[in-house]
């Protein structure tokens, strides 16, 4: 499933990232990488998402979210 | 090359993860702020001596890795790897261990000096987690410190432990082991790469790393040097590419990322479970609805706090600067015998420049002491969180949010701070809006008018007029997007760092720097302005020289011709003035109120003595108050900001947003004026009739662009 339909509590693992060699390489900056747990701290509609990843909150807009798709948990 | 007793020390670190508090600490106020050469990252450098020895400090931008995605990320790679630096002191935030720890690897992985300083131990512990350095040390190989920058006897243990181990220049042992695909072929480039990795001096392993990740900067340097060619590296990769699964860069993320969680599960412990703060006041700053009443109750904070404190400044600084500047340029001139002519451009010209600069100092001394607030706080990425649905409205990332705040203390480093957003297309919109963020040196003309016009309702008039700036702005934003750039935004990413109470040092140190480099660049334009201003205002048409005359003057003749454009907007016929203020304007907005009061107090000669309030009365309605506010608040940015638009897009969109804007701004200043008080259907329909050109004039262009691209 995408990241963008997890709710608030959720976690899951990354599965694969569509997308560039730019975007991937942005997200391995924040240690996004397939295997990696996820947790969902806020999300809503349209707006971006907050996500706790390697111990780190991190911001990802919607458009983003999108293009990652996970296990949850 | 550094001498024995004079040292190079790099810091690397993330971003938030205290490296400026930790270099503050160090350099006190011995610091240097620049650029890295050709691009606009910023340069911050300085020294402090450590029992006779001299330390120089280099603090490379704030990275979450040294893959060249960025500017920063190249100029802090280049860098390190230059071999300038005799130490390498990597700065992690221990509350943050496990992310922090990717740059760690990375920079091991350079074989470069390196020691580790864990910051903020203090809040690691507050956070509940344990760290065991003697463990982390082990693991990596390398020196580790522990400090807080907080504490003044960490400092000098701190001096101590850089003093060491810039003697001793010790390269982190500790090697990552891949996959054995990667490896083999590690082993079998390196034989391959090595005289040209040692002739630019940078490690062989790790050349050879990155080019199977294909990192194109070292892939050109072996490929363009013909050591490999470029058919056998590719099918090379590709033989790794179809036995693991995955692209070789994502292999490698993934091993460093496993090793470094493993060392992080092994030196840490959780002593206690701790909800963050930061959670509590994140449940309000970003909430889905509450989120965005906060996030305006924190901007009017910010500008109610520069009006009102920053005018409690403004009268003592142009006091004190008139009396030096302008009176005692003219007493000293006088006392020497100089001629009247001279007298006055040094006194009247020059030293009412200086004048000038000073006077604007405090409201951008305090806009910009808000913004380091907002940003030092953390509650800048909250603000682009909350601005991100928003903007993307606008078809803008939540990014573009912070060169828009920004604008609110000055257009010019705003159009640079665009410089962060990925793409060009973001870039153009965004600094197609940010010059309608009302700009510091717009304040003092907003604050005089409102003085003399609205004395009870200073604050409400500015702040009507910013969120005037801004609902134009969002206006214009979705005119451009519905005509010219239809593309996608880049998204948002960016960490959400912890709020932590600001800095006090930090802060002003930064507050002084970008007040410094304002007061520079503005300084010479204004008073360029000013001196200009004086000789056109001094000289009339028939070229005779005399500073009491200014009815005739080549400046009023100019003034007298525009003026009657400008009657639509409440400009009375016979207040060519304000025209000429208009003029001067264009060369730094603040200098309009040193143009008006110098004209109306030659005007008005001795009979309208006392403060300049008097007079503005005498010369507009409030309507036409009001509205000529708008006007300035609208029309074309400062010549530095015309400059600054064109350097960064070019001449022709530079040129455009000066035209564009300045026939918004008369548009809405005669549609406010016309039904406020003018009431001249004529007027409204010529103001109307100009709103559908400038959108036919979008939509044209827009379909030209879209023929052109197709």
């Amino acid at each position: 499933m995408s990241l963008s339909e997890l709710k608030p509590g959720n976690t899951a693992i990354v599965e694969t990232i569509l997308g560039g060699r730019h975007l991937r390489q942005k997200l391995v900056n924040f240690g996004m990488i397939p295997g990696t747990e996820i947790h969902v701290v806020r999300a809503n509609r349209l707006g971006p998402m907050v996500l706790i990843v390697q111990g780190a909150q991190i911001m990802l807009g919607a458009g983003m979210t999108k293009r990652i798709n996970v296990r949850k948990k | 090359m550094s001498e024995k007793n004079d040292y190079i020390i790099a810091f690397a670190g993330n971003p938030n993860c205290g490296k400026s508090t930790l270099f503050n600490a160090l350099t006190g106020a011995r610091q240097q702020i620049g650029n890295w050469p050709g691009v606009t990252v910023e340069k911050i450098e300085g020294r402090f001596t450590h029992n006779n020895k001299k330390f120089n400090l280099v603090d490379l931008p704030g990275i979450y890795s040294l893959t060249p995605n960025s500017e920063d990320e190249r100029v802090s790679r280049d860098y390190v790897l230059s071999g300038k630096a005799d130490l390498v002191v990597n700065i992690i935030d221990s509350s943050n261990l496990a992310r922090n720890l990717y740059l760690t690897a990375q920079l091991i992985e350079m074989k470069v000096p390196l020691v580790i300083v864990l910051n903020m131990m203090d809040l690691a512990e507050g956070s509940g987690v344990r760290i065991d350095m003697d463990h982390l040390s082990a693991h990596l190989k390398a020196p580790v410190i522990g400090i807080s920058a907080v504490n003044q006897k960490d400092i000098g243990v701190f001096k101590d432990f850089l003093e060491e181990y810039t003697e001793k220049k010790i390269i982190p042992g500790a090697g990552l082991k891949y996959p054995n695909e990667i490896e083999d072929l590690v082993a079998s480039l390196i034989t391959r790469i090595e005289g040209k990795a040692s002739e630019l001096g940078i490690n062989p392993r790790w050349m050879a790393l990155r080019l199977i990740e294909e990192d194109p900067w070292i892939t050109e340097e072996i490929i363009g040097g013909g050591l490999i060619r470029s058919e056998d590296l590719t099918s090379e990769l590709d033989v790794i590419k179809n036995i693991l699964a995955e692209t070789p860069d994502m292999i490698i993320a993934d091993y460093v990322y496993g090793a470094v969680n493993g060392i992080y599960r092994e030196v840490t412990h959780r002593v206690k479970k701790v909800k963050p703060v930061s959670d509590r006041i994140d449940a309000f700053a970003m909430n889905t609805i509450l989120g965005i009443p906060v996030f305006f109750a924190v901007m009017m904070l910010v500008f109610f706090v520069t009006i009102e404190v920053g005018n409690i400044f403004v009268d003592l600084f142009d006091n004190l600067a008139g009396i030096v500047f302008v009176d005692g340029f003219r007493a000293l001139l006088s006392s020497v015998n100089a001629p009247g002519w001279l007298t006055f451009f040094a006194a009247d010209g020059i030293g009412a420049g200086i004048q000038m600069v000073v006077s604007f100092i405090p409201f951008v001394f305090f806009m910009f002491l808000m913004l380091s607030l907002l940003e030092d706080s953390g509650y800048m990425a909250r603000a682009a969180f909350v601005m991100d649905r928003f903007m993307g409205k606008l078809g803008l990332p939540g990014k573009a949010f912070v060169p828009m705040i920004v604008g609110f203390g000055c257009t010019v480093p705003a159009i640079l701070a665009t410089r962060t957003l990925d793409n060009r297309r973001d870039r153009m919109m965004t600094i197609f809006m940010v010059p309608m963020m009302s700009c510091g040196a717009r304040l003092p003309v907003y604050a005089l008018f409102a003085a003399a016009f609205f004395p009870s309702r200073t604050g409400l008039v500015v702040f009507s007029l910013y969120m005037t700036g801004i609902l134009v702005a969002v206006l214009s934003g979705l005119l451009v997007k519905k005509t010219l750039y239809h593309g996608e935004p880049s998204h948002l990413i960016m960490e959400l760092p912890r709020y932590h109470v600001p800095r006090a040092k930090h802060i002003l140190l930064h507050t002084w720097a970008r007040v410094k480099d304002f007061i520079k660049r503005a300084g010479q334009v204004i008073i360029i302005a000013v001196f200009i201003l004086s000789i056109f205002s001094s000289i009339s048409m028939d070229g005779k020289f005399n500073p009491e005359n200014g009815t005739d003057s080549i400046l009023a003749a100019l003034g007298r011709i525009l003026t009657p454009v400008f009657i639509p907007i409440g400009i009375a016929a016979d207040n060519w003035p304000a025209t000429v203020g208009l003029f001067t304007g264009i060369f730094a907005k603040e200098s309009i109120i040193g143009t008006l009061s110098a004209v109306y107090s030659q005007i008005d000669g001795g009979k309208a003595s006392g403060s300049g309030l008097h007079a503005l009365r005498a010369h507009f309605t409030p309507a036409a108050a009001y509205s000529y506010l708008l006007f300035v608040l609208l029309y074309m940015p400062c010549l530095a900001a015309i400059a600054a638009s064109i350097r960064e897009v070019n001449v022709k969109f530079g040129l455009v947003q000066a035209l564009y804007l300045t026939l918004v701004a008369w548009i809405v200043s005669t549609l406010f004026y016309q039904i406020a008080e003018g009431r001249n259907p004529l007027y409204i329909g010529m103001a109307l009739g100009l709103t559908a050109v400038v959108i036919s004039a979008f939509k044209i262009t827009g379909h030209v662009f879209a023929r052109s691209r197709r």
